[in-house]
């Protein structure tokens, strides 16, 4: 009855103001590209078995939520299995820009590992929901090997930190997740066998069959506000002391 | 360029992608006004309604290459029209309730006149549930307006809600509920 009402009522709505002759000044410059990181083929054939792992290890929804929230802000990590991309699997990364340009345009301080010394790549994605993400690539290097996921040494990753999800992860039975802190701020190693990362897209829907394949991965809640993501074929400690270099 | 037939959506985001801002404000004009609807709901001022629509399709514009191809594209333009709005509201810091009219002549199609005291009345009760309905927080009527007012699909309502599709019925349901506390009706 009331639903009937509501959609036979009229509403004198404000008259709708010309949007796309406001708009059009405004867009000088075309889309910005994406750029993409490229992955060994042998990574298909993970993201495949991954599938048939995920079907065979249905776990029970009480379970799945058992690892949500570790402390993070911006971070939901779920215990469930990963699931293969639609994408592929590719690492979709923004702009490629100077670093001066990412830290001019970031809207907070964006922070190098000074024992790495600059990047080799600097992306800047200014998402429309969660705001801007800088992205550093550095390549493999003595120290720094190759990793299977990404394809380049060490992908850094820092943004915003929200209140609300912008990383979603799962991470299946294979995969260890330890908690603890760095320098006072919540940290979690996610190791062993790749997980499931994704970023909420601008409908700020993560479905978890949006993500990608991630190897170790370490995320750090900083207390400026600043959330940083480091992943590359490392474990906890070589981790934990390029993020304590980053300034 | 000779086009024998208008282009169709798929045709003006892949112009758009490659920088035809033409092709932009045609998909631009096609959802301008559920776009600003929306964010009216959401502001509750027309004012902060149409920058936020403004903004939201500059925004979406420079987000394009990240847009999945051969999905529909109103859900994903509304789900950044709808998050500027809130921002806006936020950051505005406004709570004031919003206020629908109804328009005058809204009696269905096909009955003979209503005499003036049913006219009357049928008017009293389309203000009263709209009064109600500006009343609610932002979230139950933005719900409400997005399946009832704009006839929006689940999928489109629960990308302007930010929500995943399988919520909208309860929010629905719920706010239907608040609803009819407002307009002094059991649930």
């Amino acid at each position: 009855m009331l639903e009937h009402e509501l959609r036979e009522l009229q509403v004198e709505w404000p008259q709708t103001p010309d949007i796309a002759g406001a708009v059009a000044p405004r867009l000088a410059a075309p889309p910005p590209r994406r750029w993409v990181l490229s992955r060994p083929a042998w990574q298909l054939a993970i993201a495949a078995v991954a599938l048939v792992i995920a079907v065979v290890m249905a776990i029970p929804p009480a379970r799945a939520a058992v690892l949500e929230f570790l402390g993070l802000r911006g971070v939901k990590i779920e215990r469930r299995e990963p699931q293969p991309s639609r994408f592929g699997g590719r690492v979709v990364l923004g702009d490629p820009v100077s670093l001066a340009t990412a830290q001019r345009r970031a809207g907070f301080p964006v922070g190098v590992p000074e024992e790495l010394g600059p990047p080799d790549g600097v992306f800047l994605y200014d998402h429309p929901v969660t705001g801007a993400r800088v992205d550093m690539t550095y390549r493999p290097r003595p120290g720094l090997e190759q990793s299977g996921t990404t394809g380049v040494g060490l992908l850094l990753t820092e943004m915003k930190a929200a209140a609300t999800p912008v990383i979603q992860k799962a991470v299946g039975t294979g995969a260890k997740v330890e908690q603890f802190t760095l320098g006072g701020d919540p940290a979690v190693f996610i190791s062993g066998r790749p997980h499931g990362f994704a970023y909420t897209p601008p409908n700020g829907q993560t479905q978890f069959e949006d993500q990608r394949l991630a190897g170790n991965t370490l995320l750090v809640d900083r207390s400026d506000g600043v959330l940083l993501r480091l992943e590359g074929e490392f474990g906890r400690d070589e981790a934990v002391r390029i993020a304590r270099s980053i300034h | 360029m000779v086009v024998g037939r208008p282009l169709t959506e798929h045709e003006l985001v892949e112009r758009a992608r490659g920088g035809d801002g033409t092709a932009y404000a045609t998909l631009v004009r096609d959802h301008e006004e559920t776009a600003f609807r929306i964010a009216y709901v959401i502001c509750g001022n027309a004012a902060d309604a149409e920058e936020a629509a403004q903004d939201a399709f500059v925004k979406a514009y420079r987000a394009l290459g990240r847009f999945r191809t051969g999905e529909p594209l109103r859900p994903w333009l509304l789900a950044i029209v709808a998050n500027e709005a809130r921002n806006r509201r936020r950051s505005a810091g406004r709570r004031a309730a919003l206020v629908l009219r109804a328009a005058g002549e809204g009696r269905p199609s096909g009955e003979a006149a209503p005499s003036p005291e049913a006219a009357l009345l049928a008017g009293e009760r389309r203000s009263v549930l709209l009064a109600g309905l500006g009343r609610l927080n932002e979230r139950d009527r933005t719900v409400i307006a997005c399946r009832y007012l704009l006839e929006l699909s689940e999928a489109e309502t629960a990308a302007a809600l930010g929500v995943r599709p399988g919520t909208v019925k309860s929010r629905l349901s719920r706010a239907l509920d608040r609803l009819r506390e407002e307009v002094g009706e059991d649930a």
